[in-house]
């Protein structure tokens, strides 16, 4: 509230109390610790000196449940901000890439799901043409192949049709 | 006396031509880990874990170590040549060193370095060779409530000293917790939190998640960022004068004290130690104005300090079982991974690998000094990698790594996963480090606290009974105390400031 009664200069206009680093965080663990307790609560807490797979979770998720409520009542004080400039792009393609990587491992072999996942991750970075990253991805399945499977011997598929 | 008798048996471990071999490789890729910003040491340790399981322990764990200490050598070089630095221990290299680069002063700086490193690292070896015996022999009074203690100690510590907001960190070392407890509970059978995917059964995999947080994370906001070509100061001559030997050398000592003591602390490693050892030796100059302008002590002091305190962080590891930072829970890992349990019975039970291992830091040592300054212009050639190239490869090496663990592709989208995870806890001013020291303590606190309510019949003050205990949760107790109130948390801010 505090943040909100100073005149904020026009570039930190959406930086309201909404964008304060202690109330995402805080939210994020009261989140996060309610999800445990309720998934943990027919484990079992029990009996005597004998503790159930339950009562870790439970306590654990007790202090989390604190440590969010004075998280968030920390908020009034704070002035730090979250960093709401998220790289999209390089996200959605970096995962994309590794999880094209994971479908196409058992499914087409080791040098196919190189070529794809340096295909499919490569425009994240500037520069790369469709070329570049096909010969990438055969430079890099050559590697692997005499790195992992001819010296190491890793048991991995590595063509399969 | 006996010491000597361990250390020359050790050497004669070490100095198979198999373990020279992976020594030599561990050196020579944690240097280049060190030059090549955006990849540090937790990633590389994580992708390289698969590729030693077909080794012998002692080698791989020999390769590991001398990956994280060389680290530590590779980082100042390009800190000091280009500016950037290849390892976030080299943050405060940049300052002096580069200024010293800019002054024509290059080879200086990096031969003090070197040589500062390897005096630290000579020392540091000696250290964890005369400290782990009385070490052993504490730990081996210690029941399961004094291992729950030191465990809750070491987490509130490795808290304490590590930078950004204390409720945070202890959030996510909780979360941590969780993540470690995930998968099938050994005594009683009950599965938790797998939502019933057979996959998870087992728990998270270790390597897939820190890979995650670590390597993929990182390599997402790298690619956020724009990197510029390069300038790269000369080398000239190698050869400090009289002058900067007279001012390196009390600094080299100091630093190597500093970067020791560090490096045991919980929470402490190469990072803190260069930082503290930069913090102290511009307090105590008698020309402060000098430093951030090429001083001497500048260079000389964190970079002993971020050698010693990497090789002196094994030794919680190696006597007590208690990773103290990131690299620690991941050589705890592998160790488990190889069927090795760290801890007081080590130095017992493999005394071979016990004493190779502290043998082969000295001798990565002699060996990075060696390959380091004859090949200084070839390192920074590796700068001209462009990272649009070069985090193709890094993604390819983690998928590959992920997977091999348990040949599954389910790891590799649980490493997806927790790549979006560690990409965006920053944002909300969280760091994934503490996490991880959660999750790989999280099964050994859970059997501990087990153990000791079935002792105390349930009931808590079993904790308080027992001294040594008592003694570990009284000091995290005041540690927590300390940085929530107002007064020092100023100080502590403007510590990690500096």
């Amino acid at each position: 509230m505090s943040s909100e009664s100073a005149p904020a200069p026009p570039a930190e206009a959406g930086r309201g109390w909404r964008g304060k680093i202690s109330i995402w965080a805080g939210a994020a663990t009261i989140l996060f610790a309610v999800s445990v307790l309720y998934i943990s609560a027919d484990y079992g807490l029990g009996r005597g000196g004998r503790i159930g797979p339950g009562y870790v979770p439970l306590v654990i998720g007790l202090l989390l449940l604190a440590l969010g409520a004075i998280q968030l009542a920390s908020a009034v004080r704070s002035h730090e901000f979250v960093d709401t400039d998220i790289a999209w792009r390089p996200l959605l393609l970096v995962v994309g890439g590794i999880l094209t990587f994971a479908l196409l491992l058992d499914r087409a072999g080791l040098i196919v799901a190189i070529i794809a996942t340096c295909i499919v991750a490569g425009p994240a970075a500037y520069g790369n043409t469709f070329l570049s990253l096909l010969v990438s991805g055969a430079i890099l399945s050559a590697f692997s192949w005499t790195l992992f499977v001819y010296f190491l011997k890793i048991s991995i598929p590595v063509w399969l049709f | 006396m006996e010491l000597f008798g361990q250390l020359a048996f050790g050497f004669e471990q070490a100095l198979t031509p198999q373990n020279l071999l992976f020594c030599f490789l561990g050196a020579l890729i944690g240097t280049l880990v060190g030059v090549l910003p955006g990849l540090g040491p937790v990633a590389t340790i994580a992708m390289l874990l698969p590729i030693t399981f077909t080794l012998p322990p002692v080698a791989a764990l020999i390769m590991l170590a001398g990956l994280y200490y060389g680290a530590q050598y590779g980082g100042s070089t390009t800190a000091i040549l280009v500016n950037i630095p290849g390892e976030s221990s080299s943050v405060v290299t940049c300052l002096d060193g580069h200024a010293m680069a800019r002054r024509g002063r290059a080879g200086a700086a990096l031969a003090i370095a070197a040589v500062g490193s390897f005096f630290a690292g000579t020392v540091a070896t000696f250290i964890i060779a005369i400290f782990s015996a009385p070490m052993v022999w504490i730990a081996s009074t210690f029941q399961s409530p004094d291992y729950f203690g030191l465990m809750i100690f070491g987490l509130i510590a490795a808290v304490v000293l590590a930078q950004g907001s204390v409720v945070r960190s202890i959030v996510m070392v909780l979360v941590g917790l969780v993540l470690g407890l995930v998968g099938t509970d050994i005594t009683t059978g009950q599965s938790r939190f797998t939502f019933g995917i057979p996959q998870l059964s087992e728990g998270i995999s270790f390597v897939a998640l820190a890979m995650g947080l670590f390597g993929v994370g990182e390599v997402i906001s790298n690619l956020a960022r724009t990197f510029g070509k390069p300038e790269v100061q000369p080398v000239t001559s190698l050869w400090p004068n009289r002058e900067e030997v007279r001012r390196a050398t009390p600094a080299v000592i100091r630093g190597t004290a500093i970067g020791s003591l560090l490096g045991v602390l919980p929470g402490g490693g190469a990072l803190i130690a260069s930082f503290g050892a930069y913090v102290i030796e511009k307090k105590w100059s008698k020309r402060p104005q000098e430093f951030g302008n090429g001083a001497v002590e500048g260079v000389a002091a964190p970079e002993a300090a971020n050698n010693a305190g990497a090789q002196t962080s094994f030794i919680p590891l190696l006597t007590l079982g208690l990773p103290s930072n990131a690299v620690m829970a991941l050589m705890l890992a592998a160790m488990t991974i190889h069927g090795i349990v760290p801890g007081p019975k080590l130095m017992v039970e493999r005394p071979d690998l016990f004493w190779a291992m502290i043998a082969s830091m000295w001798i990565g040592n002699l060996m990075l000094v060696i390959i380091n300054l004859p090949l200084i212009r070839i390192w920074v050639m590796l700068l001209n990698v462009p990272y649009r190239y070069l985090y193709l490869a890094i993604l390819i090496f983690c998928c590959i790594g992920a997977y091999s663990v348990q040949n599954s592709t389910f790891d590799v989208m649980v490493m997806a996963f927790f790549g979006v995870v560690g990409y965006l806890l920053p944002k909300i001013g969280c760091e994934p480090a503490p996490l991880i020291l959660g999750v790989i303590l999280a099964p050994h606190i859970e059997e501990n606290f087990r153990r000791s309510l079935v002792v105390s019949r349930g009931s808590w003050w079993i904790f308080l009974e027992r001294p040594v205990c008592a003694g570990f949760l009284l000091v995290s107790l005041l540690f927590l105390l300390a940085v929530l109130l107002p007064a020092i948390r100023r100080g502590r801010e403007e510590a990690f400031r500096e």
